[in-house]
Order: C-alpha cells, then structure tokens, then sequence
C-alpha cells in the first residue's frame, strides 16, 4: 500500500484521520462484505463479458 | 426561455411529441457537463435552452430545419461520457440528446455486420450480440455506458483496438444529417457493408471526430467479430518506468498476432492505486511499474502467444508475474476505476473529493520518457500550489496504432481536481496547466489528443493555431462553412466561429 | 445473527426546500456523484433504459439536487424527476463509488434513500411528486386494513391451524394477507410439511414502503409495534414471504430499532430444510422455465442463490436463467414502493421487456420470488397476451413435496 491503512476482517479500511471532514454515512460490517462480493461478481462478469474463457500464467510461472 | 421564441419551441413540440421536448431546470442542468473537470462556478453559461430527444432520422432532420430557420444553436449528446466537452453547450440552444434513437436495425451474421440508430451504448450491443457468440469490439474506458454516436462524434479510441481496431476502423458507413437538414450516406463508396473501396473521397473520416461541428448520425452499420474464446490479461512488474518501457517495445516486436494491447502504468500510477483496497490486489514493495500484455483469440492461439510473452517478460526481462488474481481483476483498473471520488488527496494525506482530468496525447514510443518527466513536473507545480485542488494519479499508456500494437502510445496522465470549491481564478490555473501539459506533447511531436478530441479550452487554442497550423485548420473553417452555412451545429467548438468572421 | 446491513447518513433528516439553502453535507454528498459522471449507474438502470432520459438514475437525480444547491433551478423542479425511480438499488451497488472503495472509505451511494427523502420533502412542502396521489389513494387502503377487526388480516391462513404464539413466527405483511393469498398459504403448508414448529401474528401494523417515502414518522411507528408485537408472540426467528418487508426489516427497521431476533427469507429457511433433509423434492416439474430476482433480493440484500438452488433441485425442470448480475438491470416494473402508481406506462413497458429476456431463454415459465412481482406479471400478461406465465417458487416447491 502506498499509505497505512487499517485491516479488519481480511479488509482494508480507509485511516479514520483522512475522512475526517468528509464521512457522513454510518455502515456496518455486513454492509461492507455485501460491497465487496458484489465487486467480485461484477469483475468476473465482465472477465465473461469480453471472452468466454480467462486464460492466466503457464503452470512453471506461477 | 432564453433565446428561444415560442414559435420555435411549438415547433420542436409538434415534431417530437411534447413529452420529448423538456424546458424545466433539472432536465437542462443535467446536460450541462460531460465527465471533463466541469467548471460548477460557470455552471449557467452552459445550460442549454431546451432539450430535444429525437427518435428518428425525420425528427432530426425537422430539428435541423427549426435550427436553420431560428438560427439556433444545436449540441448533439449522446452518452455525455467524453472527455473533450464535445457535448458541453458553449452557447446555449437546443441540446439535441440521441438516447432515444437506440434500435437495433440490422444483425448480419453471414458478413458481420450490426446496423444500429446511434443511440444503442456498445454494452447494449454486445448483450444482444452474445446470445449469438458475436461481438462489437469498441472497448472505451466508459465502456459499459457509452454510445456509439458519441463514440463516432469524437473518434474514440478503443483498448482493444490495437487488436481490433477503433472506432473509425469499426464504423463501415453511415447515415448522417447534416446541418442544413439534407441527409446523405457516407462509407466505402457507396456500400453500405463494405470495408475498403477506392470510389471517391474517404468522406466517413470527414463525419468521425468532428465533435458534433457538421451534422448527425442517424444510423450507423459496424463491423462485428466473433466473441474471442479467450482473453489474457498477463500484468508483469517491474523496477523502474524505464524497464517497463523497455520490456513494452520487446513485446511488441514479438510480432504476435493476438496481442491485442500493451499497457504501462507508472510509477505514480501504481502508487494512486496502491492507496486503496482490495480492488487493486496489493503488489510487493519491489514492485514500482507495470506493464499489461493482453491477449485476445482463439485458445490455441493466446495459449501460444502467452509462452512468448512469459518466456520475454519473465525469463529475458526478469519482470515480476503479478498473479492471477490481478489478471483477472484487471478491468478495476482498465474501466470503471478511472475516476473515483475519494482517491483525491491534499498535501496532508487528507481526502479531497475530486473529479477526473485525463490528458490523451498520442505520443511516439521513444519520446516517452520525456513527455512523462515534462507532465509529471507541469502537474506537481500546480499540485503545490493549489492544494487540494489538484492531485497527480499518474500515468498509463496504451498501444495506439489500430490492429498493430507498436509505434505510438496514448499516453494518458490523470489528473484529480477538485471543483466543488473551485473560483474562477483557480479554474483558470487549470486551463494554463492544461496548455503547458497540451504543448509538451507538441514538442514530443505528437498529437495533442489520441481519443477524445481538441476541443477543450486549454487545448483547443494549441489545436487549432498549432498543431493543425499547415493548413489542416484552414481546411477546416472552409468545410465548416461549406456544410453548415449558419454557424449552427455546435458553434464555439474547435474555434471554428473563426470560419464566418 | 441473521444478516442486517446498515447504511445510514443522519443528514438526509434535514429537509430540503425551495428557497432554502442546501446543507453541505448534501452539495457534497450530490457532488461525489456529480464528480464521477461516467454515469455507470445508467447501464443498469431500468428505467434509464426505457425511458433514455439522462435525468433519471442515480447521476440525474444527484446532479438536478446540486444543480438546485448552486442555484439553478428550485426542488419542486424535480417533482416530476423525483418519480424516475424504481428504488431497485442496482445504481447504488454499480456506482464506482460504491463498488470499487464503498468498503474502503465507509462512504457509499445511497440514491433510495435519497429518494425517499426527496418525495417526502417534496410532500411536505407541498409539491408531491407527479402523480402522488395515486399513490395516496393506495397508502389509505392499506391503513384501513389496519384498523379492521381481528381475523382480517389471518383469513388467509384459514384451516391451517397455526398458533399465534412460537419461536419461529412466520412474518405475512398485509399485501400477501390480501392480494396473493396462495403465497403465504403455501409458504405455511411447505413448513407443516417440514415439520418446523411456527406461529403467526393474529395483529401487526403495515409496512407499506409507500409509506416510509411520505410519513415516515407513522411508518417507524408501525415497525416498532411489529417488532413488539413479534416480541411478544416470542418470536426468536421470523421468517418472512415477503421480500420488500425482508429488506425492510434488515435494512431499514435496524436504522431506528435493534432487532430481538433473527430474519430470514423463506427461499433461505426452506433451502437450509432442503439440506438438513428435513424436506423431499419428489414429484417432477415437467416446465420450461427461467427465474427473474426480485430486486429486493438480488440488489438490496444479495440473497440470489437460494432460489436458484431451490428450483435447480426441482426434479424433471428444464430451466435457465440470466444470471444474478445480468439482472441487475432488470425488474418487473412494480418497484419498491411507488413507482408503479406515479409511472403506471414505464411500469408496463419494463415488464413487457423482462418477459422478452424470458423468452431469449427459452422459457415458458417465469419464476418469481416476490409477490410483487407476481401481481404485477400477471397485470402485465393480462393486458399484453403474452404467452409467459409467471409463478410463485413456492407454488412449484408445493406441487413438489406433493402437498394438496
């Protein structure tokens, strides 16, 4: 990471201190997996979007 | 309503159905900015008078006439997802919004064509098209929402294009409205599916990336492809933006036939996305640029080509493979990530919202170097002094030449700035740093912008009087005369006001 | 604890009017979005995809409220924008600003709640929203259900023999109660079925999204009595049948109250008795068919795999379906709460277009989860004649199990 940032739960969360004049929502932590799964889902779609198979690094480079 | 008679408003009513014609605030505000740093603080002098959403040829065509005898201005938008202000009204009038025209005519599945009105976006498409293993390979980082009149009007650029081509190599002909109301047809010669014709002038070139200056396409038919059985997205890091320049040139001239792309991120580049989560996969320190070789065909062929690619990048080059994880979560970084909000950063570290500058050069691959070095100390000048108004997210740049990746790059700094607070004055420091970051890429010898267009202020000056100073610009007034004889297709753009003086 | 997912900004409670300044808080919050103007939440906007009009979707509505903030334009300006929306959430989950760092910064889209507020504000300053009182007309029908007399609002569960005391208590709002009696009758005999020993509520209070985007304080009201009430009915597990409520529940009731117990949704609980064996799929379903994710569902709670793992288990079914993100940007055309009845036309249109992706399939059947969508494909069949026929997945795990 080019800065600190805070990790909970396997996450990386923003240092309070940066947000500080700007934060204004509350969220919790089911709130914050919903966001990350669905990013996921959409990365994979749109891998299938453009081809019908990714194809990744040949077994001796991995 | 501003400068527009009611006579002419009824007749716009009549021709469109009233429930297509809006004059209330929130529907002409709206289509005010495109996604280019908007200046909030001048918001009122580009509002539009009325917005029109036409869904036929005729209905543009009656648009054109209601303009011509009024003498109103007309801005064409389509998507509004450019980044050159093409669609942002300069003197107000009837902003012409394409999105209803959105039908798919025609998909030829024996000579590979789509027809399409061009207000269909190229996700659209492509949903239809899947079903049938086809595909519209016009890939913009505004992909999933962009339209493909849009894509015609600036002559965007695609990132698969070094593969597949762009957008004027992909549009084979189409119907345009011209200003004056008389609609023709433009392609190769006179067929409407054909690719290369030697009949008359290349006019198609004429009605791409004219940035809404000389009329209207109604219609468009495309080239598609097959949808390619496999794609591979191998990120390679390495010690320095150098050896990334230098492992990028040893890719392209593997000569492969699949490569599609070859992508570097910078230094600054990978530092903005590293300040964030998961969505970019967290990299080794050692790890300070990157350089994306994507593949696209059949298996057997990215299979093969991808050997080459490793045997170059890992083994010759001692590039670092990145893992699977960011081959397959690259499109964060190749679409939608363009632009987030809170990525912005003052001096302290602190968050500042800002929007997306995105500089578009297209530069020759051995000035690299040094436009990079010019751009990144043009950017960290202002950085300084307006803090927290502008913030320095680095580089990428991207194969240019269509089906051929080598040669020239688009070369793209990114640029945050924050306009929510912006004055007046600090607006106009960003207009200066858009025309030191505009004239480097002239002296590079290049082309001020490889996909969206010259048309914004700060780059437009330097267009038209510069780089298109041997005449080109010249040319230009005169077929702007020639075609719109009232001045009334998008009048400001490219300084073509000059023309009727 | 069943899942409840919290998004919260405190100051949307401040009003907006015309003539009156904007807080920061929201030029700002408006601006995030304005900033992006990529406007990615167009591609999965349903609406925006029928209509095409740029001014709907989570950038228009944004922007018209900041274009308003800087002085352009006045908030009755969006009485007829404000109605743009069917509160479906796909915007929300696709903006960069969610999708990419929501997690990261804690900071997030959040145009359903933003337009709810801004119906509301525009009610209260006497600007409703275009078409409101359609809407209106439908609010009092449902508050009237609430002051009928005992065994109304139970008439549907007649002959089933349930206590209205449990540990489990089986949730049924007052539309299924009323309109789509067969849902909450079957969700009742597959549990008997099962073996699960639950009650219902002889007494609860509407939860109407309709409602919540007009007299909020009243709505809050009825869920604190619902909660009480489950409460009281010693509810440690409510199962819910209706997924607008479902997502009211986890979502917003949490907002205002803490939860005594956990939710669920029927699809969910009836899949774990699935596995736990405790039910038998065993007669064939000879059909065609595709399955369409109520937005409630899909969109607002992720809860996409239960269903389809369901009706994959049906044995004998020829079934497709798109899958759960492709259906971001469908919908049946009813919406969350009052769409239908402000833009009855583009409510049609959206339905017609999802029974044409049904047919892309190949189905002949369209499966739905939500009685909402049920009600509102059967209005669209009715009055189009097409040829697709929607069904409730709880009606075909019934003929299944081989319950009468």
């Amino acid at each position: 990471m080019a800065e600190n940032v805070i990790i909970k739960n396997g996450h990386y969360l923003v240092e309070d201190w940066r947000m500080k004049e700007i934060l204004t929502q509350e969220i919790n932590d089911y709130e914050r997996e919903r966001i990350s799964k669905n990013r996921e889902e959409w990365l994979d779609w749109m891998n299938k979007h453009f081809a019908y198979k990714t194809i990744l690094a040949p077994k001796k480079y991995l | 309503m501003g400068g527009l008679s009611e006579k002419a408003i009824s007749r716009l009513e009549s021709a469109l159905g009233k429930e297509n014609v809006f004059l209330d605030m929130s529907h002409r505000a709206v289509r005010a900015a495109v996604p280019a740093p908007f200046p909030i603080c001048h918001w009122e002098d580009h509002i539009p008078d009325i917005v029109a959403l036409p869904k036929t040829t005729d209905e543009v065509v009656e648009i054109m006439k209601v303009a011509n005898e009024f003498k109103i201005p007309v801005v064409p938008r389509a998507g509004a997802t450019g980044l050159a202000d093409g669609a942002v009204p300069l003197r107000k009038g009837i902003l012409l919004d394409i999105k209803r025209m959105n039908e798919i005519i025609e998909i030829d599945d024996v000579n590979m064509t789509a027809t399409v009105q061009p207000g269909l976006g190229m996700l659209e498409l492509n949903k239809t098209l899947t079903r049938l293993g086809l595909f519209y390979p016009d890939d913009p980082a505004s992909y999933p929402v962009a339209i493909i009149g849009g894509r015609i009007g600036s002559g965007g650029f695609s990132l698969m294009g070094s593969g597949f081509g762009h957008v004027p190599d992909l549009v084979m002909s189409m119907e345009v409205v011209l200003p004056t109301g008389k609609v023709i047809r433009v392609g190769g010669g006179g067929g409407k599916k054909i690719r290369k014709s030697s009949v008359g002038y290349r006019l198609k070139d004429l009605f791409i990336g004219h940035q809404g200056t000389l009329g209207i396409t109604t219609e468009a038919t495309l080239d598609i492809c097959k949808k390619p059985e496999a794609e591979c997205p191998a990120f390679f890091g390495t010690g320095s933006f150098e050896e990334s320049h230098e492992l990028a040139l040893a890719i392209e001239m593997l000569g492969l036939k699949t490569l599609t792309a070859v992508v570097i991120f910078d230094p600054e580049k990978i530092n903005f996305l590293r300040r964030d989560d998961e969505a970019y996969i967290p990299q080794p320190k050692e790890v300070v640029s990157v350089v994306l070789a994507l593949l696209y065909g059949s298996e057997g062929e990215v299979k093969a080509a991808r050997e080459k690619i490793f045997e170059t990048a890992v083994d010759r080059y001692k590039a670092k493979y990145l893992g699977d994880e960011i081959a397959k979560g690259d499109w964060a970084s190749r679409h939608d990530r363009y632009h987030i909000t809170y990525h912005g950063r003052n001096a302290a570290g602190k968050v500042s919202m800002m929007t997306w500058h995105c500089e578009d050069a297209a530069i020759i691959h051995s000035e690299l170097p040094f436009v990079r070095r010019k751009w990144h100390e043009i950017v960290s000048r202002y950085k300084t002094q307006y803090d927290g108004f502008f913030d320095d997210w680095g580089m990428f740049m991207y194969t240019n030449n269509p089906f051929k990746p080598w040669g020239d790059y688009l070369t793209e700094i990114d640029v945050g700035v924050a306009e929510l607070d912006m004055t007046p004055e600090i607006w106009k420091a960003f207009i200066k740093m858009k025309s030191e970051i505009a004239e480097v890429a002239l002296q590079a010898g290049g082309s001020i912008s490889a996909c969206h267009g010259g048309t914004r202020q700060g780059d437009v000056e330097l267009c038209c009087h510069k780089e298109l100073a041997e005449g080109s610009f010249d040319l230009m007034k005169d077929l702007k005369k020639l075609l719109d004889p009232n001045n009334i297709m998008n009048p400001g753009k490219y300084l073509l006001d000059e023309a009727y003086k | 604890m069943s899942k409840q997912y919290l998004s919260k900004k405190e100051f949307y409670d401040i009003k907006l009017a015309d003539g009156e300044p904007v807080s920061k808080e929201m030029r700002r919050d408006c601006y995030a979005v304005f900033a992006c103007r990529h406007k990615f939440c167009r591609d999965v906007c349903p609406v925006f995809l029928e209509v095409r009009d740029e001014s709907s979707a989570s950038y228009g509505i944004h922007t018209a409220i900041l274009a308003h903030a800087e002085g352009h334009g006045k908030l009755s300006d969006l009485q007829d924008v404000c109605t743009l929306c069917l509160e479906c959430g796909a915007c929300e989950l696709r903006c960069p600003n969610t999708l990419y760092t929501g997690d990261f910064y804690g900071q997030t889209t959040t145009l359903v709640d933003l337009v709810r507020k801004l119906r509301r504000d525009l009610i209260a300053q006497g600007t409703p929203p275009t078409n409101w009182e359609e809407v209106q007309k439908y609010i009092f029908e449902d508050l009237d259900r609430e002051k009928s007399k005992n065994g109304e609002i139970t008439k549907w569960a007649e002959g089933i023999n349930l206590p209205t005391k449990s540990d489990t208590i089986l949730f049924v709002d007052y539309f299924n109660a009323s309109q789509t009696t067969d849902v909450p009758r079957n969700a009742a005999k597959i549990l008997k079925a099962a073996g699960v020993k639950f009650g219902i509520l002889d007494k609860l209070f509407p939860t109407m999204g309709e409602l919540y985007e007009s007299d909020i304080e009243k709505w809050i009201d009825f869920a604190k009595k619902n909660v009480e009430a489950l409460k009281t009915a010693g509810a440690k597990t409510v199962v819910m049948v209706n997924p607008h409520d479902y997502m009211f529940f986890v979502r917003e009731y949490i907002k205002y109250m803490e939860l005594p117990f956990d939710v669920y949704f029927i699809t969910d609980f009836i899949f774990k008795l699935l596995e736990e064996h405790k039910i038998e799929l065993k007669n064939e379903v000879n059909i065609k068919a595709t399955y369409h994710d109520p937005c409630s569902l899909n969109k607002h709670t992720l809860d996409w795999e239960a269903p389809r793992k369901l009706i994959e288990a049906l044995p004998g079914i020829d079934f497709s379906a798109d899958d759960h993100i492709t259906q971001w940007d469908y919908c049946c055309g009813n919406g969350i709460n009052s769409f239908k009845r402000l833009k009855p036309d583009i409510a049609y249109k959206i339905g017609l277009k999802r029974f044409s992706m049904a047919e892309e399939v190949g189905a002949e059947k369209l499966i739905v989860a939500c009685p909402h969508c049920l009600d509102q494909f059967t209005e669209v069949k009715a009055k189009s004649g097409n040829i697709i026929e929607p069904v409730h997945i709880l009606e075909l795990i019934k003929q299944s199990m081989g319950i009468e």
